[in-house]
């Protein structure tokens, strides 16, 4: 009974607190312009909680245009935060391309690594490039960006999550395999970074299309963990320029995401361009502190963030969750341009009352 | 003398240079020139896998590199293997490795379990999503001494926890090391795990330190 009537609750504050207020797409594009705001715009950052909603599993979730959407408005009806995820997971460019899928009732859906679709070096060439209106997932998800774009479009944000070239080539290769290709067999790997981008390019294009606003590019291989940032910009600077620039020619807004360490943010900005906003995970190598961050780079774009999903969404009760949301906004929103989330998406077995606590903290924060 | 010094120095360079047909060659050539097959791997491929290791712990050199001189080594130990005594260079100890149940990530295992070889251990892989019964039988068929399991997702951190309790309830002596993107020391050390590590290089010398406990 608790539980209803917290929801019951939620659903009233979500429907009619910020009656008479910006609507969310006002609110965030305040936020990208640097521009006053109501308050602090949120993104809970939930894909695999939402489904929690209503009772859904994974794999249908992963599977169905139709199923995610209504999980990801039931969410949004719930919690109230300012943008709704037209998003499944990051192998849907790997299936477009016809690796083979494993959907798993709990967990997000991955590439099946006992059947590769690049089995040597040889295959980088051999990637056919597809339509994304018809290709598997791809063109569900375009179909989960249109029905958002028309249940809730007017007043929240489309937001999606196309990945870097990198990471798809990575699961139709194994990533072990594709790092050692990129020392040994360097075209090789070129030809297929290349192919990949002319399909990310169509598939942003569409999704632009389709209602999408913003557009998420997870640059998962451009951090310490992965490869040094000479390397990187080698391989796939000029895709990433040329895949950039292609959605800043559709006029969505393009956010710089990375969640691994020591990401490579002086290069995404200086090296690639072409971004407006920017959200990690963890430090880059010029920065000491989350203060210095906003001060270095607070002012070339929008920062998102920057809670540390698994500590926030899994560790903290409600209290402490709100308190460190606080935090955030204490070190971030002055000045503005500034998006509380978390830095990854929210854990899919984290807590709806966290979730929570950041669209509470922002309803409560006020200024110094 | 010269030549097989030669020989040990162009081995130390040709893994340096992650050139793998030049390891051969000169791991064949030293072999020829008399030098001990130990000594090719404990004065050749030994300490430039070391000064790689240490290049990367630094941030001089990454994964990618990291990945392909583990390949190289191995290469090199093919070429000397035929000519080693039975159990002269590894089984430092055998470990069983995988990621937990549940959890389908497997680059970070991988590049431990290449590492822990290159080290001397004859390691087990049980590969992804592997079940805490799973890890026990491997262990007791193989007379593992240490067990290593690792975990990416927040959602499978607690089969982590399962893992330790399943190898404390069965009384196997076998010691458990955890690592894994979200793991902490302090995570470690609340599920009653025996070691952590938070990267491949320092899971080599984590199992190092546990197997002189067994």
């Amino acid at each position: 009974m608790t539980d209803l009537v917290l929801e019951v609750a939620w659903w009233a504050q979500a429907q009619g607190r910020y009656k008479g207020m910006m609507t969310s797409r006002q609110r965030v594009a305040a936020a990208f312009s640097f521009e006053e705001v109501d308050r602090v715009p949120v993104w809970c950052h939930v894909v695999g909680l939402s489904r929690r909603t209503l009772g859904v599993s994974y794999s249908e979730y992963a599977q169905s245009a139709e199923v995610a959407a209504r999980c990801q408005l039931a969410w949004n009806d719930l919690i109230g935060d300012d943008f709704v995820d037209a998003y499944f997971d990051v192998a849907v460019e790997a299936a477009g391309f016809g690796q083979r899928m494993i959907y798993p009732q709990d967990e997000a859906a991955f590439t099946d690594a006992s059947d590769y679709l690049i089995k040597n070096p040889d295959d980088y060439h051999k990637l056919e490039k597809f339509d994304v209106h018809t290709a598997p997932r791809v063109s569900e998800v375009l179909r989960m960006a249109e029905i958002l774009a028309n249940e809730v479009g007017e007043k929240r944000v489309v937001l999606s999550t196309p990945l870097e070239p990198f990471v798809t080539l990575g699961l139709m290769r194994g990533v072990s395999e594709l790092l050692m290709d990129c020392v040994r067999n360097p075209n090789d790997v070129r030809a297929g970074l290349e192919t990949v981008t002319d399909m990310s390019i169509e598939y942003v294009r569409a999704l632009v299309n389709a209602g999408v606003s913003v557009i998420q590019f997870a640059h998962d291989y451009g951090n310490r963990a992965m490869m040094g940032p000479k390397m990187w910009l080698d391989l796939a600077g000029d895709c990433l320029r040329r895949l950039q620039s292609a959605v800043q020619e559709t006029g969505a807004k393009l956010v710089h995401h990375n969640c691994d360490k020591v990401p490579y943010v002086d290069e995404a900005f200086d090296d690639i361009g072409h971004l407006d906003a920017t959200m990690i995970w963890s430090l880059p190598a010029s920065c000491t502190s989350w203060s210095e961050f906003k001060a270095t780079y607070g002012n070339r774009a929008t920062v998102f963030g920057c809670l540390e999903p698994v500590h926030f969404g899994t560790e903290l009760s409600y209290e402490q969750a709100k308190v460190e949301a606080l935090d955030q906004l204490r070190t971030f929103a002055p000045g503005g341009g500034f998006i509380l989330s978390t830095a990854c998406e929210f854990p899919a077995n984290g807590s709806m009352h966290n979730a929570k606590a950041m669209v509470d903290a922002c309803r409560d924060y006020e200024p110094a | 003398m010269a030549d097989r010094e030669s020989a040990l120095a162009d081995i130390q360079a040709g893994l340096k240079e992650l050139d793998e047909e030049v390891v051969k060659a000169k791991a064949d050539e030293a072999l020829a020139n008399g030098v001990l097959p130990l000594q090719v791997i404990e004065e050749g491929l030994s300490p430039a896998m070391k000064e790689i290791g240490d290049l990367f712990e630094r941030g001089e050199l990454f994964l990618p590199e990291l990945l392909v001189a583990t390949e190289v080594f191995k290469a090199g130990l093919e070429v000397v293997r035929p000519s080693l005594a039975a159990g002269s260079w590894e089984k430092a100890c055998t470990v069983v490795i995988g990621t937990v149940e549940g959890d389908v990530h497997d680059i970070g295992k991988n590049i431990v379990k290449m590492m822990l070889e290159t080290a001397g251990f004859e390691v087990i892989d049980l590969g992804i999503d592997v079940k805490a019964s799973a890890f026990l039988d491997a262990a007791k068929q193989s007379d593992a001494k240490i067990i290593a399991a690792s975990s990416l997702l927040s959602s499978t951190l607690p089969n982590l926890r399962l893992l330790v309790e399943a190898v404390r309830s069965d009384g196997l002596g076998a010691l458990v090391m955890i690592g894994g993107a979200p793991v902490t020391d302090d995570l470690a050390t609340a599920y009653g795990a025996d070691g952590f590590a938070p990267d491949a290089i320092l899971a080599v010398e984590e199992a190092k330190r546990l197997s002189v406990r067994v």
